[in-house]
Order: C-alpha cells, then structure tokens, then sequence
C-alpha cells in the first residue's frame, strides 16, 4: 500500500467533500481523510440549503463544476424562491433536504469519483518540511505524503459542546474533537480565535400540535439549482410556522443565569445574525414573540428540526422553554439544542488562494476560517482544492475577483478584512450584487470551470447557444415595434400598465417593471421559441440594462486601484502619516494592489492617497 | 500633492505688509532643531523648547551671531499640533523685510519653501482636519468680506460637516433598512414599503435642496457678484459707478461715448463684494475702437449675475427697454432710472413698468439720490432677498455644491423608479451612489457600516 499522494484533504464535510472532488477531476491522486465515513457531508444544523446569498453561492459552485447543487437538489424535499418582488438581484432559491439523502448521495459520489480515495483517520499532526506541509500524520501514527494539504476541519478543532454547565469535548454532539492539530497550528506560529455556534433542539414530530402552527409549502415553479438538474424527484414536504409566546420569554428571562452564554463560560464569538433564543430574549426586549419554524429533517425520521429554538440552557429549562411555546406543550425533545465553541484560524494569514502564508502547501477552507454555513464552506472547499491542485501542477492560482463573484467577494472579505463572527454571505456584501445574480452565474462562471477542466465542453458549447439566443432575441425586440392601437392598450390596461402614446420599441415596453417578457410576446408578432432561462435573461438584461451600465462604471473604477501593485518589498514603517496600527495591520495582510489595501479595515482615503505616492517614491528610488 | 511629508516645510503664516506681528510657521521633524539652531534665548535657563510655550529671544544670524530680530517662538509636537506634525511659529516683531529674512535663515537650515495650501494639505493627510475643513481653511484666508468669513468661520468648526454627516446616516440608515429586507426575508421584520422610502428620501432631498439654495444666495457674497452697468451713451452709467465707488475712478464728460471699452472696480456693497463694470454705451455708427469695446461689453453682458440697464429718465427709453430687458431676460436685469431728480418720472412709465415686472431703481448719480435703494436693489436681485443672509447659514462651496447637486438628483432618480415599481435590488444603487457623494464632501469612507447597522438596529436570525 502506498501512501504518496498528490493531495491530502482533512475533513469529509462541505468544504471537505468539494476539495477532494475538485481535486481528483483535476488529476490529482486525492486521499480525503475522516473520523466517520458515515457523517461525510452532513447537515449537522438546518435541514436545508441556499437563500439570498448562499442560494448565490450553490450557484456558483455549480457553474464552476462543484457538486453541491446537483446533491442538493436530489435531495430536496421543498424549494422556494424567495424575495421574488424585490428584483433578480436579491432572488434567492431555497431548498428543505432530506438530509440523510443528502449525506448518502454526496458520499457515493466522491466514491465513485476515479483518482480519490476515502480513509477513516484522526489525522493528529502535519509533516512540515522547511516550512512546506508534505502530509500528515494520523493517530496510528500511519504517514501520508502529498503536494499540499487541505484542512478542512470544521468545528472539530479543540471543539467543546456546551448544554447548560455540562461541557463535553465533542467536534460535534457525539463526535469526538481534534485537539492535537489546532495546537500543532499554534506552535508553528498562526494566531487561533474561538468562536461559538449552536444548533436547535429536535422534536418528535407525533408530539406536536401542527394545527397552531400556519403551513409553509415549496413554491411549484421554483427552479433547481444545477444546470444539470431536471427537476426534483422526491415527495415534497411543508414546513410549519409558529411564534414564542410571553411565558417563553419569562423563562429564559428568569432562568438566564444557567445559560453558558451569560454567565462567562463560552468565549467565542457568536454571529449576531444567527442569535440564540436567549440572545434575542434578552437583546431585544421589546419583540412581544419570536419565530418557531419546523423543519423535517428527512423523509424517513420523525425528526422535526425546530428553527428559532438554538439555545444552550439546561435540558429541562430547554424542556419548559420549547413547551411554552403554542403547539409545542407535548413536545417531546430527541436531541437537545446545544451550543458549540472551536477555534478557528484568523483568515488574513492566507493567501487569496487560500493557501497559509506561514505554511506553503497548506490550505485552509471552511468553517477553520471563521465562516459559517454550508454553503460557504462548499465553496471555500471548492476553492481550496482547485488551488491546492493547482499548485501541485504549478499551475498559476485561480481568482475570482469582487466583480465576478460571491465567492471573490468572501474570499476577499475573509482575506483582506479577516472575520470578528461566524461569516456568513449576504447580498449587502456584494458591492455589484447586480451583476452577481442567481441568474446568471453559469454566463459568469462555466467557462472559468471549463478552463479547469471541471466543466465539461457540451455544458459551455450550450451555454454559448443561450448567450447567442439572449442576444439575438434583445435585438429582435429592440427593433419590433409595438403601436398605440386601441387592441394594445386594453391589453395593457389588462396587465395594469398605461396606455401607450406614440410606437414604441418591445424592448422599450419590456423596460416597464410591470411588464413581463410573456406579455410583451403577446402584443408583437411571434419571435423564436425560446426555453425558459433565456426568456428569464431576456427580462432582466433588457429591464436593467441603464443601472447595469451604471455598475459597469463602478466596476472599471474599482479595478483602476486594482490594477496598482504594491511592490514586493515595499516597507509600510517609512510611511510617517500611518498610524503603528494602520502598519502593523498591512504587513500582516500584505495586499498585493492598492485596491485591496483599501478594503483593510481602517484605510482611509488619506491613507490610501499616502499610500499611493510612497509606492511611487519606492518605484522611483528603485529604478534609479 | 506628490511631495514628499518627511521634509520639513516653512512659511511666513500672516500676509506680507508693513507693521504688526509677521509669524513663521515651521511643520516637519527637522522643525525643533531649526529653531534650536537659530534661537538665542533670553532666559540663562533655557535648555529646550517646551511645548506650548511661548519663549522669548532673539533670532540670531549664524557666524556673528548677531540678532536678526527679537522674537517669541512657540513649539507644538505632533500629532497635537495643526498640521499634526511638530511645528514651531516664530513671532517676529520686523517688517516684511526682517521677517522675510528670518524666513531666509530657516531655509538655509534645511527646511522647504512650503507650496500653496501644503501646511493644510499635511494636516487632512494626518487626520487633523476632514476634507470640508481643509476646503473651508482656504476659503477663509480667501474670502473678501466680512459676511463671507462667517460662513467660512462655521464650516472651519465643522457645523457644514455634521449636516452632511447627519445627512449620510440617514441615507445608511435607510440603506440598512433595505438591506435587512432584502437579506433577511424570513424575519418578517416590520416591511418597509415604497411610500416609507419615498418620504424618508424626500426629507433628505429637501435639506440638501436647502443647501443648494444657500448656496446660490450666498456664493456670491465669497465670490463675488458680476454687475455689468449697459445702456446708452450719456445714459450716465459712469457717473452712477463712481458714485457706487464713492471716488471718481471712470473720466465723466458731458460729451457722449467718453468710455470707450470698459472699466471694472472691486466694491463692496454692503458686505456683498461686487465686480463692478462699465460698459461703452451703445449708440449708432460706431467707429472701430468702439465696436470692439462694444463685443466686450456683449460678452460681459451674457457672464453677468446682474446687469443694470442705465437709463435717462428725462430721454424716452420705452423702446429700449420693451427690446433690451427680455432680451437679457428679466430676472438678470435692474433697470436704473437715472437723472431721477431733474424731473420725477411720469407715473404713468412708473405704472407700465411696474405691470411688466421689470424691477427698477429711481436714482440721480449726481446728486446721490436714490443710492441706498440702488444698493439695497443689487443686493435683493442678486442674493434673492434684501435681508441679510441668516448667521448660522450652512453654505457649501463649488466643490461641495457640485457632490450635494449630484446627491439630490441621484434622490430624485431614486423616487421615480420607486415610483415606477423598479425592484430594490437595483434602487440601492443609487442610494450607494449618493452617500458617496456625500462621503466625499467630508472625505469619510465605510464598508461595513451598512450590516453593523442591520445587526444593531434589527433582531436578525433563526
């Protein structure tokens, strides 16, 4: 048996089993190490995927040839589009999974995948070489050799599970943590945070009065997510609604003194977007109820995941607390909501690769980063392994830059910012969110996987097709032309639009918000029959095309300080106007351009214009 | 600025002319040691320069050490000090000579001749003042009269600034507000609708429609205010200027067309600073010096804030002015009834006048009568009202008035797509764009600013 490798990568979850598959379909010999073969790729918090922004990301990741999105939706047992009525930009689609389908159908595929191997290891140390990982270690003391290394470790570092004052070191509930390789980290000199996350309690679905609760259904023509996907073949399920009632509060609000979270004994940072019930309590005292959503968790368990409940009290404070709620006072609880601290690695010691500056040949993606969410740490494990496969062929890495993608914006932000809590994506972190659409990633992003070699030819020669079909269909529409008529404008009345005044263009009609490309096909002779993803870019690029102008200005702006390097070398302490601080801080990120240094936390537009002209005595004093 | 912040720099801080204090102002790390260098002083026990301390001696040549000039010299280390580097003033007590010779001294010490506006340029870059009060600095050693230096003066304590700040909030506030509904749809947060939009939008609009207004009032009291003097030859137009002069600056004859191109003079009429020009007076068959001083005249006339139409009261003028003042349009034109004490006006013309809307003055540049109406006039046609410009008026200037114009329209955009049912995805955009406009204005940026405020201000989570 041999044990050389071209790519080692520790940890099967999201950003684990995305690597690995990355990985191996860029020819690499891959080795995916993990403590449970059964837990690879589990949802071990909410039994669904995407939303605004991380429905952005699944996108992605399926552009670019990941394989999340196709899992997910052979596994999706509801799917929702959400924001519809508030613009292509920020429509999110969201699915309900059955989670251990899931699981099962993302652990065959890395299975069947040629060139990877699967093996159930602790790996409890790095090989490092002259500062290079060339393997690692697991706790039979076995050796693995590889060209680089992805850590993808999830919460399993140092992880501690918190129920009330019961402490457990757990990489999760019932899982055991790894505590040797975050201090193997430590000791080579990186600088680890801890953080805080949880997880909601489960319930017996027979204990549960549903009747108090208002149903939720999937929405029948929401689309799947992979390009591939025809459609969802499970039983599709719905998910029930519900509030907390005053006595809720009363609890937590009497009882807050057993919660970890108050009384001292969690450290780590929590994210202020995903709060406990006992932080909502208590933060927002004014809120006479909070949301109760119930989530199966798979077709075949009486599992029911109860959203909103995440909290770290005792178990039978937790008991009272979920009974007080309106249909729940039977409930009976299967697994207890908990509280989770680990640590993970400040992410301004990597590089845009993702690889560690201190160690050459180590990648870092997921949740080690201080991220949160599945679909993050996907596509941070997609990242990573198409990087860290990169290297092994000395190749030049892959970007993608914040006008690209949501995936350049977070590695970026995680990068250049570091994080403070869990970061999770949101459309607000998009500065040009217009462009960045559901909609579009695979006319952003396929030809980027084909260049990889993740995208096969058939799916880019098709994509073309649609490019062309967009294209020559908003030129057909910009020269039909539509006449104020008496039969036009009672349609129109029809659709509640105003009447027209003079002929005008279809394309000019289809600009009206009110006005869909179906309609606008019914007033004017028949154009080409096109599928629905092209009629859909029809609608968009026609109805936005002055405010996607208007982004394209500031995308040419943002890459003018882009396009600036900073040269190597170039010494921040001679800069007299910085701050020690402002120093400190850019030596440590070392951003490669002046663009980039203008998104560390602190520049200012002084410091940025100092910047600017000591780059330029640098330039100067070098050539002379 | 390209120059290099580690050279010390010096100049003289109080304009050039004779008598009073000339003071010396050094900013740099070499400027403590130009001083040592140079200062000899009166106290025996004098061992340093101390901080925000005036100390008293003499400047003294190098090798004779002769004293230049007897001085107080005052050191303030950075970052506390104006440009937030150490800076050292000498007070001297000698006239432009003296002082331009200790000028001359610190040079030759190793400091630079500072460039225009470098002192305060080093200041914004050091973080001491933000761009509007670096704006407003300049503007205050430029502003002509009095009036003006009190809209400098405010901006300088940075009340302009706040109201662009409170302004920007309001913006990110209303841009966090979306954020969490666009980003948080299951929160069921309290859904804010397009009217709620629409009326916080037009709140902000209005305030910088305000700032506008001020603006086109009182620009012209810093800048000052273009008035062209145009009529008919012997109309009296120069007489009326001197008379404004309160001197005889233009050559009055009793013969017409003595002013043959034009005359500008600088007066300040009622602390509004006025470009005061006097035209060639227009008549028939002109000869070739005239016509070009007449073509001068015609493009003063199109780049004038007010041009007053002179006209002889005892002449008949109806014709010229039923074809002059809607040609110039009448809201630009003071019509100046002139020789107003030889014979009162038919109040029959006062009448036709009046029922035209044409404003107009009834004066005698001769015997002065009429001149406080006359500059009471200029005053309410140009700044729009005869009341004096309210003390605590926020004036923004060209630069600033630009970035607040754009900021409105952009809030004007943003209303009418609201109007029109554009999705909010696309509407932040302009929202963006005008808090950047406004960002400008005071030089402050933010990135994360608009999720702090989402998590702050919204209960956010499942």
């Amino acid at each position: 048996m041999t044990n050389e490798y071209d790519l080692i990568v520790i940890g099967g979850g999201h950003a684990g089993c995305e690597a690995a598959l990355a990985s191996a379909r860029m020819g690499c010999r891959t080795l995916l190490l993990t403590m449970n073969p059964d837990t690879m790729a589990h949802m071990p918090c909410s039994p669904s995927i995407g939303g605004i922004g991380k429905g952005h990301l699944v996108k992605e990741i399926d552009a670019l040839g990941g394989e999340m999105a196709k899992v997910c939706d052979a596994s999706a047992i509801q799917c929702k589009r959400l924001n519809t009525r508030k613009g292509p930009a920020v429509r999110g689609t969201r699915t309900q999974n059955d989670k251990v389908r899931y699981r099962t159908l993302m652990k065959h595929t890395l299975e069947k995948q040629a060139g990877l191997e699967i093996r159930q290891a602790q790996v409890q140390a790095l090989l490092i070489e002259d500062s290079r990982v060339c393997g690692v270690r697991d706790e039979s003391n076995c050796c693995y050799q590889a060209g680089a290394v992805v850590l993808a470790g999830g919460t399993f570092l140092h992880g501690m599970v918190h129920i009330g004052s019961t402490r457990i070191p757990s990489g999760r509930a019932g899982e055991f943590p790894s505590n040797e390789l975050p201090e193997q980290l430590q000791a080579c000199g990186f600088a680890i945070g801890r953080m805080k996350t949880g997880t909601p309690a489960r319930l017996h679905r027979r204990s549960i009065d549903f009747s108090l609760f208002e149903e939720q259904s999937g929405d029948p023509e929401a689309l799947p997510f992979a390009l591939t996907s025809r459609g969802f073949s499970l039983p599709q399920v719905k998910c029930y609604f519900g509030r907390t009632s005053a006595r809720t509060h009363e609890i937590i609000r009497s009882n807050i003194h057993f919660s970890p979270l108050y009384d001292g004994s969690i450290s780590g940072v929590s994210a202020r977007y995903c709060p406990s019930l006992e932080d909502k309590v208590m933060k927002f005292p004014d809120r006479e109820f909070h949301h109760i959503i119930l989530q199966p968790e798979a077709l075949e368990t009486e599992e029911i995941y109860a959203s909103g409940t995440g909290n770290s009290l005792p178990l039978e404070i937790q008991s009272a607390m979920i009974q007080s709620v309106p249909g729940l006072e039977e409930a009976e609880i299967i697994r207890p909501a908990y509280a989770i601290e680990y640590d993970f690695i400040q992410p301004t010691q990597l590089e845009l690769s993702l690889e560690t500056k201190l160690l050459a040949g180590l990648f870092l993606a997921g949740q080690v980063n201080g991220t949160s969410g599945y679909e993050e740490a996907a596509a941070q494990g997609l990242w990573a392994g198409i990087n860290a496969a990169l290297s092994v062929q000395k190749r030049p890495a892959f970007r993608l830059d914040r006008s690209q993608a949501y995936l350049g914006v977070m590695i970026d932000d995680l990068v250049l910012k570091g994080v403070r809590e869990p970061y999770r994506m949101f459309t607000s972190r998009a500065e040009y969110r217009l462009f960045l659409r559901e909609d579009n990633a695979d006319f952003r992003l396929l030809h980027k996987g084909c260049e990889l070699g993740l995208q096969s030819r058939e799916s880019l020669a098709a994509l073309e097709e649609r490019r062309r079909q967009v294209e020559e269909e908003l030129k057909r529409l910009n020269s039909v032309k539509v006449f104020p008529s008496e039969a036009v404008n009672s349609r129109l009345a029809a659709f509640g639009s105003a009447p027209l005044q003079e002929t005008i263009t279809a394309g000019k009609l289809l600009k009206r918000p009110e006005i869909a490309y179906a309609q606008v096909s019914s007033l004017t002779e028949a154009g080409p029959k096109l599928s629905g993803r092209v009629r859909e870019q029809v609608d968009i690029q026609c109805k936005y095309e002055g405010y996607l102008l208007r982004q394209e200005d500031e995308i040419k702006k943002y890459k003018e300080l882009e396009k600036v390097n900073i040269p190597d070398g170039f010494d921040y302490s001679r800069i007299s106007g910085l701050s020690n601080e402002m120093q400190e801080r850019l030596k440590a990120v070392t951003p490669q351009t002046l663009g980039q240094a203008s998104r560390i936390p602190g520049m200012t537009p002084a410091a940025i214009s100092l910047l600017q002209v000591y780059i330029k005595k640098f330039r100067e004093e070098k050539t002379s | 600025m390209s120059k290099s912040l580690n050279e010390t720099i010096a100049a003289v801080a109080t304009p050039l002319g004779p008598g009073g204090i000339g003071i010396i102002r050094i900013s740099g790390p070499e400027s403590r040691l130009i001083g040592r260098a140079l200062f000899r002083p009166a106290r025996q026990e004098f061992s340093d320069f101390r901080p925000y301390v005036l100390h008293h001696g003499w400047i003294i040549e190098d090798t004779e050490a002769l004293a230049l000039d007897e001085v107080l010299v005052s050191y303030m280390p950075g970052p506390g000090s104006y440009t937030g580097e150490d800076v050292l003033e000498i007070n001297c007590h000698g006239g432009p000579a003296v002082v331009r010779a200790v000028l001359e001294r610190v040079l030759a010490h190793g400091a630079r001749a500072a460039e225009p506006g470098e002192f305060t340029c080093r200041a914004f870059i050091n973080g001491r003042m933000d761009l509007s009060q670096a704006e407003s600095v300049a503007e205050l050693i430029a502003a002509p009269t009095e009036s003006g230096l009190g809209f400098a003066g405010r901006k300088l304590s940075g009340a302009f600034s706040r109201e662009i700040k409170r302004l920007r909030e309001q913006l990110l506030s209303l841009k966090a507000a979306i954020s969490a509904d666009l980003d948080f749809p299951d929160e069921q947060l309290e859904s804010l609708g397009p009217a709620e939009v629409c009326s916080s939008i037009r709140e902000v609009r209005s305030t910088l429609l305000g700032l506008l207004e001020n603006f086109s009032r009182y620009n012209c009291l810093r800048q000052g205010a273009l008035v062209v003097l145009v009529g008919r030859v012997n109309a009296g137009k120069s007489s009326l200027l001197n008379r404004l002069l309160g001197r005889s600056r233009a050559i009055v004859t009793p013969f017409p067309g003595t002013t043959r191109d034009y005359l500008e003079e600088m007066v300040n009429l009622r602390g509004l600073p006025v470009r005061l020009v006097d035209t060639a007076g227009s008549r028939a068959a002109p000869d070739e010096v005239e016509q070009a001083g007449l073509k001068q005249g015609e493009e003063l006339i199109q780049a004038a804030d007010l041009v007053c139409l002179v006209v002889d009261g005892n002449e008949p003028f109806e014709q010229e002015i039923l074809r002059r003042i809607p040609e110039m349009g009448a809201g630009r034109v003071l019509l100046l009834m002139n020789k107003a004490d030889l014979k009162p006006v038919d109040p029959d013309v006062q009448d036709k006048i009046q029922a035209r809307g044409f404003d107009a003055v009834y004066v005698s540049a001769k015997s002065g009568f009429g001149l406080d109406a006359l500059i009471s006039g200029i005053r309410k046609k140009i700044i729009g009202t005869e009341a004096e410009p309210r003390a605590d008026a926020l004036v923004p200037n060209l630069r600033q008035k630009n970035k607040i114009q754009s900021a409105a329209q952009l809030l004007e955009e943003l209303e009418q797509d609201l109007e029109l049912g554009v999705g909010f995805d696309a509407l932040t955009l302009y929202l963006d764009e005008a808090v950047a406009a406004l960002s400008e204005i005071t030089g402050a940026i933010s990135s994360e600013d608009v999720l702090e405020r989402v998590f702050s201000s919204f209960c956010i989570g499942k």
